[in-house]
């Protein structure tokens, strides 16, 4: 997938997500914020109502679409026969937005009731989307192939000099060892948050450095893009081995909620079956 | 620190892998265990698998036991289930009446209106209670119903329920009869029926719009139909609670409801002298013989008012009974101030006080007035003349005192000569009038001739309006000129009728004809005017006075058939005179043929021959051959 296509496929998956959310919220704002006692005499009641036309409908296709997120993506990650289908990385992001725009669904189908034991799975299935936000910030944390095979710190360090050569040819070689000793690394150790804020202001510092040797501005953009990146990198390799500890502990969260989310939505189905509320389309 | 050096060293295991570490294993399959285990917890415990809460009226099937209470397995909620507790809405269903069985509701599942899960303050009946249409129910509400009462609970509360088991539940709209008395009190205490409707209206109790008192045993006539219910039907207190009896008052006799103020003295039948109309006002038809008290009613004191002689207050009708000499004046007041005396009777009778022609039966002797009555005087009622009082001055020296001018001022301008009604008429009459000829003959138009004996309305009476004066003295002012515009004015002047006629005889024509240019002679003095001057042929017959031609022939008829004729024109003259039809001015000489000799002694026939020609007979006098054998040898 060239980068294009892949911005593409990103927007293409993030608008999806966004317009949905405005448009149920558009739908059924005035509804949703009726109070449940007064619900049952709106007008939008039988339709917006869990087992109305559009209420059982979200359900279904939100449950649907996270069977898919979720299972898919296991089965990508488990079976060797889907090991050469698609990259990892394009694959975690298919997962994402189906299992974003699932439980956005869901949110709208519980039509802002939260109660009873079916509230266990959604509130399983908020904690789930809640880590996969955080899981995702540790996901990034770490650097990997773009199979989403995580890279070693010397696989890392190569990078970082391949990034190094770059800069290289945009600069004389004084402007790049003068650069390359500002983003060297004290001894003192710091913790995250100030650490960024010190490649924050390093970056600053650089900027103004590099718009004294009058160099153009496309260029000095992409010697910003690369000093950017090796400060990150730096950041990076300096919390590689506290994040895979993080990613290692967060899959202990991640998945049992979503099990117990699968578990009790799969009662709450079969209750609603049994009681009539059947597949509607 | 071992789990972090495998991750440096071997970066190409997944990530999975790196959990297989015991510790994590461990960690993570109790996290699964802890989270299912408190899931089996919750569901066993709360057996929340319900989605909200149910309403406070249903509070009682709370709980996963009950769900089927409700819901029926694979085919969500039955109306079956519902009107199995909802005893009584099914019986009312079942039995197709009230609301749940009117058109608009019937077919639809209980949950289209109704609904639960909605938390305990749900109110599962909710409706506009201003706008409900109360007929589907099946009652409809009238007149007071619909606008006096503006709670529904003013009749829907436990007090009206007639069904026990929904009298104690709040809330409910089952259980009320259309019967009234199951709302209402029975204000008559069970005297009357149970039937409200037969007397009462939805719009107002108290006025009893459908009762109606002719259906009952008593029918209400005359003043009855106008007196206050309560004058008869008093309000007294029953039980404790206000009340008027209406059924079976006792109505046999009228001194059931009436005080009898002659105390028993003339019966206890009401009706022999009063009747339901009034009271006061004894019935034309009464039975009582006033006679049988020595003074017998007649004429209108037969129709007025007891009261109006005997005052109730005196006596009980007894007041006269020791009064002697009963006389008019005993009861009227002298209007007269006694100046006509005592005897009333001498000019009024019983019939009526005022004097009229027909009833007048008075003796009041007029001749001592000044004015004695005489003529049809005599027969005017009184007060024709005496407006106010008899007594009262009248004058009555002119008759317009008392009488109109019938002539609307016609003779205003002759009061000299006419100075009263009394100039033409009399008492006698006011036709036919008295004015003589001899009088007549006193005015600017004397009558003669045929005018004397011309009635006064051929001249005086016009469009139905009698008119005396300023009619004219002209002949045309009444005759019509037949000859306007037939003869020349230079004959008769400015329509002067009598330069030809007089009023002796219209007929008798004094003309000079020598004033024409036609001066008549002979016979013509004899004729009619009309044999020349009317064309009788025509019709109706023309007037011919101009342009008459002096020809014989114009009026004559050619006798000779036209044997004389000499271009277009006979001349009779040649053979007549005027005087005489005779041929005086005939010589037999001057024709072609002279007589003579015997000739002379034979008689004009023997040669001048009747012929017939066409119609007529012609005597011809032209012979053609008169040679002697031409008549001789015939």
């Amino acid at each position: 997938m060239t980068k294009t296509a892949h911005r593409i496929y990103l927007g293409t998956m993030t608008s999806i997500v966004i317009l949905v959310t405005i448009y149920l919220f558009y739908r059924g704002l005035p509804y949703y914020k009726t109070s449940i006692e007064e619900r049952f005499y709106h007008v939008d009641h039988k339709i917006l109502k869990p087992s109305g036309p559009i209420g059982h409908g979200l359900g279904i296709t939100g449950t649907l679409l996270m069977i898919i997120g979720v299972f898919g993506y296991q089965a990508r990650k488990y079976m060797k026969s889907l090991a050469r289908v698609w990259v990892l990385k394009h694959w975690l992001e298919f997962h994402i937005f189906l299992c974003t725009l699932g439980p956005i669904m869901i949110l709208f189908h519980t039509s802002f009731k939260f109660g009873g034991l079916v509230s266990i799975s959604f509130w399983s299935m908020v904690a789930v989307v809640a880590s996969g936000v955080v899981g995702r910030f540790i996901y990034l944390q770490i650097p990997r192939t773009i199979q989403g095979r995580e890279l070693s710190l010397n696989e890392i360090r190569g990078m970082q000099t391949e990034l190094a050569e770059k800069i290289e040819i945009e600069l004389s070689s004084e402007k790049l060892n003068e650069i390359l000793a500002l983003t060297k690394r004290s001894s003192s150790k710091k913790n995250i948050i100030a650490q960024y804020l010190a490649d924050w202001k390093l970056k600053i510092n650089i900027k103004q450095q590099l718009k004294k040797t009058n160099l153009e501005r496309q260029k000095l953009n992409g010697v910003m893009s690369l000093v950017s990146n090796e400060l990150n990198m730096n950041r990076k390799i300096e919390r590689l081995q506290v994040m895979q500890k993080w990613f290692n502990y967060w899959h202990v969260i991640h998945l049992p909620f979503a099990i117990i989310m699968l578990v009790i939505m799969l009662i709450h189905v079969g209750v609603t079956i049994a009681f009539g509320y059947k597949w509607i389309f | 620190m071992s789990l972090h050096k495998s991750h440096i060293t071997n970066t190409s295991k997944h990530i999975f892998s790196i959990q297989r570490g015991g510790e994590n294993r461990i960690l993570c399959f109790a996290t699964i265990l802890f989270f299912l285990l408190q899931l089996l917890f919750i569901a066993s415990s709360y057996a929340q698998l319900s989605p909200g809460k149910l309403s406070k009226a249903h509070a009682k099937l709370e709980g996963l036991s009950n769900c089927t209470q409700c819901h029926t397995i694979g085919d969500k909620i039955s109306n079956q289930k519902c009107l199995a507790c909802h005893k009584e809405l099914n019986a009312q269903v079942s039995k197709n009446k009230g609301f749940h069985s009117s058109a608009q509701i019937k077919g639809k599942d209980c949950m289209t209106c109704h609904s639960e899960h909605h938390g305990l303050n749900f109110n599962a009946i909710r409706f506009d209670k201003n706008t409900f249409n109360h007929n589907f129910t099946g009652y409809e509400l009238k007149g007071g119903h619909k606008t006096k009462v503006k709670n529904c609970n003013d009749c829907h509360k436990a007090d009206n329920i007639t069904i026990a088991t929904l009298k104690n539940k709040p809330n409910t709209f089952l259980g009320l009869d259309t019967k009234c008395l199951s709302c209402h009190d029975d204000y008559h205490q069970k005297t009357l029926s149970n039937d409200c409707t037969a007397c009462h209206d939805f719009n107002d109790f108290k006025k009893a719009a459908m009762f109606n008192h002719d259906k009952t045993n008593f029918t209400l006539i005359g003043a009855h139909k106008k007196e206050n219910c309560a004058s008869c039907h008093k309000e007294e207190i029953r039980n404790g609670k206000k009340f008027v009896k209406y059924a079976g008052l006792s109505f046999s006799n009228c001194t059931s409801c009436h005080k009898d103020i002659h105390k028993g003295e003339y019966g206890n039948n009401c009706k022999t002298c009063h009747n339901e109309e009034s009271f006061t006002k004894i019935s034309p038809s009464r039975s009582f013989n006033h006679t049988v008290t020595g003074y017998t009613l007649e004429g209108k004191h037969r129709d007025i008012n007891c009261k109006k002689c005997h005052e109730s207050s005196v006596g009980n009708f007894k007041e006269f009974a020791q009064k002697n000499n009963i006389t008019c004046l005993t009861c009227h007041k002298d209007i007269h101030e006694g100046k006509l005396g005592n005897d009333c009777k001498s000019c009024h009778n019983q019939q009526s006080f005022l004097l009229k022609n027909k009833t007048y039966t008075g003796k009041f002797d007029h001749e001592k007035t000044d004015y004695p009555l005489e003529g049809k005087h005599a027969v005017v009622d009184c007060k024709t003349c005496h407006k106010s009082d008899f007594t009262d001055p009248l004058p009555h020296k002119d008759c317009m005192s008392c009488h109109n001018d019938k002539h609307n001022g016609d003779f205003e301008t002759k009061k000299d000569k006419y100075p009263d009604c009394a100039s033409c008429h009399s008492v006698s009459g006011f036709t036919p009038s008295q004015f003589t000829i001899e009088q007549h003959n006193k005015s600017k138009f004397k009558l003669e001739g045929a005018h004397i004996a011309q009635p006064c309305f051929s001249c005086h009476l016009a469009d139905k309006k009698w008119v005396f004066n300023n009619i004219g003295t002209e002949c045309i002012n009444c005759h019509k000129d037949i000859h306007l515009g037939v003869i020349d004015k230079k004959y008769y002047g400015e329509q002067s009728c009598s330069t030809c006629h007089s009023t002796e005889n219209w007929k008798v024509v004094n003309f000079d004809h020598k004033t024409t240019k036609y001066p008549l002679a002979g016979g013509h003095l004899k004729a009619k005017c009309s044999d020349c001057h009317i064309d009788k042929k025509s019709n109706p017959p023309n007037q011919i006075f101009k342009g008459l031609s002096h020809q014989c022939s114009n009026c004559h008829e050619d006798i000779h058939g036209r044997q004389f004729e000499k271009n277009g024109i006979t001349d009779c003259a040649k053979c007549h005179g005027s005087e005489s039809w005779n041929p005086k001015f005939f010589n037999h000489d001057n024709t072609n043929y002279k007589l003579d000799g015997e000739h002379k002694n034979v008689a004009c026939a023997k040669c001048h021959i009747t012929t017939l020609a066409g119609n007529n007979n012609i005597k011809s006098f032209k012979i053609a051959k008169y040679q002697c054998i031409d008549c001789h040898l015939k």
